[in-house]
């Protein structure tokens, strides 16, 4: 799984990152920095939190 | 007799479950602080808000079934599934019929959130549909005076004033905190400007 | 100026007129044996882009001239001397995917004009719809070409969307810049041998560049593939400086050496051509305002849809100016320039970055001599254009 981000949409409000610390960390305004967005098969229920969280709607995790 | 009362508390309690819902969930997009902080405060606000949600859910579901089988007051299947047909206080009962189908689908979106995030549009039709909670609230909140046994003693009043206080409060902290932002947000204002015309 | 290198006169001058029909599969067939790339930005094959096509009276053909960088002006001046070689290509295209629908998108008034005189002077393309804009750098991408020509804002959508599949009005669409409809229909006239018969052998035929600053004859130029760049750079030998390849989404090379004029082998060194511009400063401007001047441009481009590159790029922009005025640490811009990648709903911030990064790293002299002195006595002659376009060199 990969996660992607809809940065047309992305508020910015960092929530992602507090709930999937190993693979989102935040820029200086809060906008989410991911390295790596493969998402590895013990993320994956994580990954859904973050992607359940974000109040933008604009997080998705796609196959890949 | 005792599942009546049975019934009655389940009644009582998803409206409580429910106003706490609706309240989280108003004030769920509140906060733009960027600090950790703050940003756990929003995780746990939705945890709460979903939590919430699932009590009302189960809680409802209690209150429909001990009604139905309860002998007390004589309310069939059909009188309990199709508004206002029901023969006890039909026009109460069908108020709770239709604020349990609009919670149903209300609980679905919810559930579905993740999935429907898949493009603007379905983004937009999930907010609107979601929105609809607050209808779900008020349509409860006319069942449970208008049907409720004890409506009418001290206790009740102050407890639909205080969960209808509220949700106005959490209302309108929302629409004064999303004015706030998008006024103050140079990216929202950017944004806006993509939407209303600023093309060229 | 321009006998001193070797250019050609091929597309701009080809004759025109209503072109012979080709199939589709004909058409692939052709633009497969001379390895016909799209002339815009991202240099995809035009075959596998055609096969991927529907065909029907639905589908849309999309002629992108935005041309919205304003270092680059070979969209427009091909639009302005052979228009009627563009709408051959545009309507050929149309007729094999059995269609009438076709858009041209156009910026430069100019090139308008020409456009709809040419529209107006044949009888096949009465349905050519030329749709003129006044948008900015980012309108120029295709989605948001696409968006601008059905009326909605012209900024890239949030989510991947392939043209032929949803494009104009939600049609399939086949969208690809003016000069590759130009060479679709010149291949069609001369078959592919007779296309083939210059340029190299990984992408045969002619390709339009514009050439900026200090170099042999500013201006539009057509070149056959293959010539090496330095060709274009007299004296660069003697005296290396960085040349910029493919515009202000481009990069820097200071080696240009083994480099020659051509897609795939420019793209293997990691310097894509884009839509071909190649510039190079005199030794009388400051390199570095020039650099900022552009950065500034970019920040000023980024259509305000997503926070890292609304926020990121004018802080890249202020970094890179604090650095032009001698603050010592370039710290703050390179981890924001390294973040700016990827972040983006389209290659604007990728660009960008890359445009400012290599900058960084090909001149580190001028760049040291900043940090220093705050200064390197020189003036900014504002060598890379970053306003409205300056008026068109004529090619030939
Ligand atoms: S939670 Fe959503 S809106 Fe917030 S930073 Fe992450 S992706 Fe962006
Ligand atoms: S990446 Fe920048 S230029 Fe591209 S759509 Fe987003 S905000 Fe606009």
């Amino acid at each position: 799984m990969r996660i992607e981000v809809d940065w047309t949409r992305c508020d910015g409000h960092g929530l992602c990152a507090r709930l999937l610390p190993e693979k989102v960390g935040l820029d200086e305004w809060g906008f989410p920095v991911i390295d790596t967005p493969e998402i590895g098969d013990d993320l994956v229920p994580h990954a859904r939190r973050a992607v359940g969280a974000c109040p933008a709607l604009a997080l998705r995790l796609v196959p890949g | 007799m005792t599942l009546w009362y049975l019934a009655r508390a389940a009644g009582l309690i998803a409206f409580l479950a429910a106003t706490g819902s609706v309240v989280l969930g108003a004030l769920a997009s509140t906060g733009h602080r960027a600090d950790d902080r703050s940003r756990d405060r929003r995780v746990l606000r939705q945890l709460a808000h979903r939590s919430a949600a699932v009590v009302t859910v189960a809680m409802l579901g209690l209150h429909v079934v001990l009604v139905v089988t309860d002998s007390f007051v004589d309310l069939s299947v059909p009188g309990a599934l199709v508004p206002f047909t029901a023969g006890y206080r039909g026009f109460a009962l069908g108020l709770g019929t239709l604020a349990a189908y609009s919670l149903a689908a209300v609980a679905v979106s919810g559930a579905a959130r993740g999935r429907l995030a898949a493009s603007a549009r379905s983004a937009r039709h999930w907010r609107a549909l979601h929105a609809s909670a607050y209808v779900v609230w008020l349509l409860s909140l006319g069942h449970g005076i208008l049907a409720g046994t004890d409506t009418g003693r001290w206790w009740t009043w102050v407890l639909y004033a205080g969960c209808a206080a509220a949700v106005a409060g959490a209302l309108v902290a929302r629409l004064v905190v999303a004015d706030r932002h998008e006024s103050t947000s140079p990216l929202a204002a950017a944004r806006r400007q993509l939407t209303t015309g600023g093309v060229r | 100026m321009l006998e001193t290198h070797p250019t050609v006169s091929r597309l701009l001058t080809a004759p025109a007129g209503t072109p012979r029909h080709r199939n589709q599969d004909e058409l692939v067939g052709l633009a497969q044996q001379v390895r016909l790339l799209g002339r815009g930005g991202a240099g995809f094959p035009v075959a596998t882009k055609l096969a991927a096509m529907p065909r029907g009276r639905a589908v849309q053909v999309l002629v992108n001239g935005s041309e919205s960088e304003p270092a680059s002006q070979k969209d427009r001046t091909l639009m302005r001397q052979a228009p009627h070689l563009v709408l051959d290509g545009a309507l050929l295209v149309a007729r094999a995917l059995d269609t009438r629908h076709v858009t041209v998108l156009v910026h430069d008034p100019g090139a308008t004009d020409a456009l709809t005189r040419a529209v107006r002077e044949r009888s096949d393309a009465s349905r050519v719809r030329v749709v003129a804009h006044a948008g900015g750098f980012v309108s120029g991408e295709v989605r948001a070409a696409i968006r601008l020509v059905d009326g909605a804002p012209a900024v890239p959508p949030g989510r991947r969307v392939l043209p032929h599949e949803s494009g104009v009005g939600g049609a399939p669409t086949f969208a690809s810049n003016v000069e590759t409809f130009a060479q679709l229909a010149l291949l069609s006239s001369l078959g592919a041998d007779g296309y083939a018969a210059i340029g190299s052998a990984a992408e045969p035929g002619t390709t339009l560049l514009t050439l900026v600053g200090d170099v042999s004859g500013p201006g539009v130029v057509e070149v056959p593939t293959g010539l090496p760049l330095a060709a274009l750079l007299p004296g660069q030998d003697t005296d290396p400086r960085p040349v910029l390849i493919g515009g202000y989404h481009g990069s820097w090379v200071s080696d240009i050496r083994d480099l020659r004029v051509e897609r795939p082998g420019l793209r293997e060194a990691g310097l894509p051509l884009n839509a071909g511009v190649v510039a190079r400063l005199s030794n009388d401007t400051c390199a570095l305002a020039e650099v900022v001047a552009v950065s500034t441009w970019l920040a000023g481009q980024s259509a305000g849809q997503c926070g890292p590159c609304f926020f990121g790029l004018p802080a890249v922009a202020r970094d890179a100016y604090a650095l032009l005025h001698g603050r010592p640490s370039t710290a703050d811009l390179d981890r924001r320039v390294a973040q700016l990648p990827g972040r983006g709903a389209c290659a604007h911030p990728d660009g960008a970055a890359m445009f400012i990064r290599t900058a960084l790293t090909t001149m580190t002299a001028e760049v040291e001599e900043h940090r220093r002195h705050g200064t390197c006595g020189r003036p900014w002659l504002q060598e890379l254009p970053t306003g409205p376009a300056p008026a068109v060199r004529s090619a030939s």
